[in-house]
């Protein structure tokens, strides 16, 4: 297995943790909700780079006509939803914010649409996410075993296997 | 150099996004100088309690949100299988 999708793998799961945590504020607190979620701005930037040739890829066929390229059409534009609804969430608790934004000395006007948009539009991304982990679930079980099954291998064969851990 | 270049794009395009949200929310408070008023709807964070220093540490909002993201892949599925397709896979 590559090592980038080993840290693809690793990034999505922490990216999800982090995500179901972000989205529960009762059980964890405003400071730590914001907090995690600007964090969580910084993994998403992340996640597009590590997936960029995809991005770019999909985005020259996406007026093509042939087999496969509706479904990755599909993924494309839920990809888009996703990346708007992330801008939304971040935005609008950026707006309502009650820890970060005083951290910087900083008050912002009261305006309470940005509430009701903050909770709709985190109530989206729930739908969203689900739909994005469904498209990419065989992706994400083939990785994950493939990473567990290579712990799981004898270390001798695995010498034996891999040519550059014989050297070392 | 590429991956800075790359980390503006996705910037700037949030930068875009984000201003056209911020300009169609706020553009009609903003031109009409008036403080915003709470609808009926409307309510504030409240201060103080659980919402503000964690709960009772019982995570009922993370199941709530694994629970809508499996209704909404299961939606997604049974849709797929009722127009007899198969989900396509994804690479990466």
């Amino acid at each position: 297995m590559s090592k980038q999708n080993r840290t693809k793998l690793l990034l999505d799961i922490s990216t999800f943790v982090a995500f179901l945590i972000a989205m529960d504020p009762r059980t964890s607190g405003v400071a730590i909700h914001e907090w995690l979620t600007i964090a969580l701005g910084a993994t998403v930037v992340v996640h597009l780079l590590l997936n960029w040739n995809w991005i770019v890829e999909v985005t020259k066929r996406l007026f093509a006509k042939g087999k496969g390229v509706n479904g990755a059409r599909t993924n494309y534009f839920l990809n888009w939803l996703l990346f708007i609804d992330g801008i939304l969430i971040m935005l609008s608790g950026i707006m309502i914010s009650e820890t970060v934004v005083p951290a910087f000395g900083l008050s912002l006007p009261l305006n309470f649409a940005w509430r009701s948009l903050h909770d709709l539009s985190a109530n989206i991304s729930l739908i969203l996410m689900g739909l994005h982990i469904t498209l990419h679930w065989g992706w994400i079980v083939s990785t994950f075993k493939r990473m567990v099954l290579r712990r799981e291998v004898n270390p001798v064969s695995a010498l034996v296997i891999e040519g550059k851990e014989v050297k070392a | 150099m590429t991956t800075l270049y790359r980390i503006l794009i996705i910037l700037v395009v949030a930068a875009i996004i984000g201003g056209a949200i911020y300009m169609a929310v706020s553009g009609g408070s903003a031109v009409s100088q008036q403080p915003p008023q709470m609808r009926s709807g409307d309510r504030p964070r409240p201060e103080g309690g659980e919402d503000r220093e964690g709960g009772d540490g019982l995570p009922f909002g993370v199941l709530k949100s694994l629970v809508i993201m499996s209704v909404a892949s299961g939606v997604y599925l049974a849709g797929n299988k009722l127009l007899g397709k198969k989900p396509k896979p994804v690479l990466a």
